[in-house]
């Protein structure tokens, strides 16, 4: 065989088989990691993997403008994840937690972004109906806050939206009394 | 005698040196999810996945990345090497070593892409496009209930169009190999040589 074709074809050979033996031999032990990397598996897997926990948002403060009906209830947050984050909008039904009720809906009043590890408060504002004041002077007549759930939640972050079919419970939320 | 070139393969050559320096920076074709919470930059000489604001490496990838390097280096200096001597004995070689390859390596990335989405929409039910941008549902069943969706962005970048090129060249190389008779040049060349030792 002539002596350049015969070398071009073991250059070819070489280079197609050379570095893929390469990583199955130094992958030999465990040649799954070799196509799946088990930091790949971690990261899908468990998101945060910063070392914040996650914990739901706290309530901080509330106030309540009874002219419009309106409480604005102010919430710390951390966000657990290792980058950072930003929530554009969020939004969410209202009901009692124990009569399941409607009571309204409410919304995020702006934009926040939360660095990763750091915390953040979140402004929510949330407007009763009349059939909520009602609600609240028959069914929890003395009562200065109940458990409020938000139903429905959806939030937009970072190109992503979500809709949440779990209700989310927010305890000792102040409530009007006309 | 004067030595002739094929043009085209001295400009395929120098598409290809061109091409494989340009594709470690720029990718031939990037996705991005969200506002780049997953984001994937690939082309056969360098591939990145960043998963979360994780950098992700897959080391069977590097592999084929490094092969794609030394294949497209190679090719490219081969039809260099041709396209300036293109009557010699070896030339003939060096041509059908390298002229394929962009269009080998073209073609694998094209269907490697096609066939990932295929796999991704047939399994997870989940459409990743290849061009444009759109919003996508996660399947419920990965989501536990909860209804996520993703705006995707997908683009094939310049580079991928400038190995569209080279592959073209290289094809070109082999047609006017063919017909400006390059081969029968080195037999005619031969036997003249041959003549005037005797």
């Amino acid at each position: 065989m002539d002596k350049a074709r015969l070398l071009l074809i073991l250059t070819t050979l070489a280079i197609a088989i050379g570095p893929i033996a390469g990583v199955l031999i130094i992958y030999q032990d465990n040649l799954v990691d070799a196509v799946v990397p088990s930091d790949l598996v971690e990261a899908i897997s468990d998101p945060f993997a910063s070392e914040t926990p996650f914990e739901p948002p706290t309530l901080v403060d509330s106030q309540y403008d009874s002219t419009s009906r309106t409480a604005t209830l102010t919430f710390n947050f951390t966000n657990p994840l290792n980058f950072d984050l930003t929530i554009n909008s969020m939004f969410s039904d209202l009901e009692c937690t124990i009569h399941k009720e409607p009571l309204g809906n409410s919304s995020l009043t702006e934009s926040v972004s939360i660095l990763a590890g750091a915390n953040a408060f979140l402004t929510v504002s949330g407007t009763w109906t009349e059939e909520a004041i009602s609600h609240f002077q028959t069914e929890h007549k003395d009562a200065k806050t109940t458990s409020i759930d938000l139903v429905g939640l959806k939030l937009s972050l970072k190109g992503i939206n979500l809709e949440l079919n779990d209700r989310v419970t927010i305890p000792d939320v102040p409530i009007a009394q006309g | 005698m004067k030595e002739k070139i094929n043009w085209f393969g001295l400009a395929a050559g120098i598409v290809i040196i061109a091409l494989v320096a340009v594709s470690f920076f720029i990718p031939w074709w990037q996705i991005s999810a969200g506002e780049n919470l997953v984001e994937a930059r690939v082309s056969p000489v360098n591939t990145y996945f960043n998963f979360l604001g994780d950098t992700v490496t897959v080391p069977l990838i590097s592999a084929l990345n490094l092969a794609s390097v030394l294949s497209l280096v190679a090719g490219g200096l081969a039809i260099l090497i041709y396209s300036l001597t293109p009557t010699k004995s070896y030339s003939k070689h060096l041509l059908g070593f390298s002229y394929r390859k962009p269009l080998i390596a073209l073609l694998l990335f094209v269907g490697v892409l096609f066939a990932l989405t295929f796999v991704i929409q047939s399994v997870f039910s989940f459409h990743v496009p290849l061009y444009g941008s759109e919003i996508s549902t996660l399947p419920t069943t990965l989501t536990n209930g909860t209804t996520i969706e993703v705006s995707l962005s997908a683009e094939f970048k310049w580079p991928f169009w400038l190995a569209v090129m080279a592959a073209g060249l290289c094809i070109a190389t082999r047609i006017y190999h063919k017909k400006a008779n390059f081969a029968q040049e080195f037999v005619s060349n031969t036997v003249s040589s041959t003549k005037t030792t005797k």
